[in-house]
């Protein structure tokens, strides 16, 4: 549906559709460990940044429809997909 | 789309419906809870999201909203986890209930979607079964005899989430059936007797009349010389619990957890005896959050055996003169009040010094004055007035300890008992009012000894200074004597016994040797 899409506050990586769910994706890559593990880069923060992200994309799509948040996790060579990785804070 | 399910909680000894509201509405995902759940009724999100997502089913990516309605009132135990995870089922049309409108659900969930039995299921059902708009009550297997305790309702048991929803959309359901009458009926029984125990006839026959007086007694004696074990055996003497009494009981119990689930029904007399460290609210109820029942309730229509009396703290035994008057207890809260039930009879016991061996034929006594002073001085006078009968046990002479085991059995005693009952129930004309709660003018009405029962009781008072209480309390001891032998007049015979159960309280407060 759209990619990096940037609002005031933030950016989602990667915006689409699963069946009839719209999915916001949040991409993280690590070249290596020496900050920790992709998925431990979510924090809070960030997970609020996308939630308005999320409702600013809504909003101005004019969307109605379930939603959810997926982490997609990239290490050298591994990705790993979580759905419905979290709730909006 | 919003569902709606019933469920209870429970509030001090009473249970409230409550109505679970679902809502799953379009919006960002989130599982709010409103409706003042306590602390564990909030946790219940993170078992119902596992519970359901491991029955199968899916937790919706959405945004709903749990209400627990009355809003206003607290909402304790983990008994909401089954409604809220089919309320959230339901309205999220996953499940599409056939007549779920007139029934109650209750269980606590575990991870992998198992329903687990939990407490306070007896009182839910009694508030459900009074409001005509429920027929039936969806619970977990454990709870499911207890549950059909009250009998106008069906009872369905289930033990996983998936059970329930299949239970949710069949249209023909099929009830437990559990007999309770027979079941009352069939354990109804004990295993101590009197028979067991060897010996102390004294100790015995002022049992005896404890129970067909509901009076209190202290039993004083050595260690070993088998206080415990008199105690133990009293509720095999006093009459029968009727129905309603052990469903009663049971509703403690039941808010207490401490049903198992092959004992639906507590159908004989209890005795509790807690440990002298008890607490305030454990003995009486409290707690943090709602009040829940303590010792003296869970002794309810039973008897409450405290041993070692002096080591308790005086706070403990002073909270123990409302409920040994009243037969409940009060609990004050600035929000609510609660009051519990707590009739029971007290058996105390205490060794006559702090070794034990004070007026002991055989083993010396190895306590000073001053410290036998200081022991006795621990139980107030206004709780030991509480008390009607004094008894002085003794150990068991070589001869009586050798002998084989005889003696009356409970149940011979029991029909005296019932007797001397029965008299009671006529003078008062009702069944639960006894000799021991007789007021002045009860005692005045009721209590008329003969000329030369008076002139033993006159000299009594003059040789052991009985105080006005006193005087009062060994005419009602008298009663209950009398009533025992089937006497309608109180006879010398009947006063002087009862004057015997007295005199030891007075050499015991005025601290002397016994």
């Amino acid at each position: 549906m759209d990619r990096n899409y940037q609002s005031y506050r933030g950016e989602v990586d990667i915006i689409s559709l699963d069946g009839d769910c719209l999915v916001f994706v949040e991409v993280k890559a690590r070249s290596n460990l020496r900050y920790g593990r992709p998925e431990e880069a979510i924090t809070e923060k960030k997970k609020r940044r996308l939630s308005y992200c999320a409702k600013n994309w809504i909003y101005r799509n004019e969307y109605e429809g379930s939603l959810r948040f997926d982490v997609i996790a990239i290490e050298g060579k591994d990705l790993r997909h979580y759905e419905n990785a979290f709730e909006p804070p | 789309m919003i569902s709606k399910t019933l469920s209870g909680a429970v509030i001090g000894i009473e249970a409230m419906i409550v109505e679970v509201q679902c809502d799953v509405s379009r919006g960002m995902p989130k599982f709010k809870m409103v409706g003042l759940p306590e602390k564990e009724v909030k946790e219940s999100e993170e078992r119902i999201r596992s519970a359901i997502k491991n029955s199968g089913f899916s937790f919706p990516t959405r945004r709903i909203t749990a209400n627990l309605a009355p809003a206003d009132q607290r909402k304790e135990g983990v008994g909401l986890d089954l409604p809220i995870a089919c309320g959230i089922l339901e309205a999220s049309e996953q499940v599409q209930p056939e007549g779920m409108e007139n029934v109650l659900l209750i269980g606590e969930l575990s991870l992998d979607g198992e329903v687990r039995p939990v407490s306070g299921v007896l009182p839910v059902a009694l508030e459900a079964a009074e409001k005509e708009s429920i027929e039936g009550l969806i619970v977990p297997e454990g709870n499911a005899r207890e549950a059909a305790l009250v009998g106008s309702l069906d009872v369905y048991p289930v033990s996983s989430l998936t059970a329930a929803v299949d239970l949710f959309q069949e249209e023909e359901r099929s009830p437990i059936h559990f007999d309770r009458e027979r079941y009352f009926e069939l354990k109804e029984g004990y295993r101590e007797d009197f028979s067991d125990v060897k010996g102390q006839q004294q100790a015995k026959r002022a049992l005896e009349i404890a129970a067909a007086g509901g009076h209190n007694v202290l039993l004083s004696g050595p260690p070993g010389s088998g206080k415990s074990m008199l105690a133990k055996r009293l509720p095999t003497i006093l009459p029968r619990l009727t129905f309603e009494e052990a469903l009663s009981a049971t509703k403690i119990y039941s808010i207490m957890g401490e049903l198992g689930s092959d004992t639906p029904l507590i159908t004989t007399r209890q005795v509790r005896s807690p440990h002298h460290t008890i607490s305030y609210a454990g003995m009486v109820g409290g707690g943090h959050g709602n009040p829940s029942p303590g010792e003296i309730s869970l002794a309810h229509k039973g008897v409450l055996f405290l041993d070692e009396l002096p080591e308790f703290s005086r706070k403990v035994l002073e909270t123990l003169r409302q409920p040994l008057e009243e037969g409940s207890i009060t609990i004050a809260r600035s929000s609510t009040s609660v009051r519990f039930p707590a009739d029971f009879t007290l058996i105390a016991a205490m060794n006559p010094c702090p070794c034990g061996y004070l007026g002991d034929p055989v083993k010396r006594c190895r306590c000073r004055p001053h410290e036998i002073r200081r022991y006795r001085k621990k139980i107030s006078g206004p709780f030991l007035d509480r008390i009607d009968i004094f008894v002085d046990v003794q150990r068991l002479k070589k001869e009586e300890m050798l002998a084989k085991v005889d003696g009356e059995s409970s149940s011979q005693k029991r029909e005296r008992v019932k007797r001397g009952r029965e008299k009671q129930r006529l003078r008062f004309d009702r069944a639960d009012f006894h000799n021991s709660e007789m007021g002045p003018s009860q005692v005045e009405e009721f209590c008329n000894p003969e000329s030369e029962a008076s002139e033993l009781l006159e000299g009594a008072i003059d040789r052991f200074g009985f105080s006005a209480r006193s005087y009062h309390k060994v005419l009602k001891v008298g009663r209950t004597v009398a009533d025992l032998a089937g006497s309608s007049r109180i006879g010398p015979e009947h006063i002087s016994e009862a004057i015997q159960y007295r005199t030891f309280k007075e050499r015991l407060l005025n601290g002397e040797g016994v």
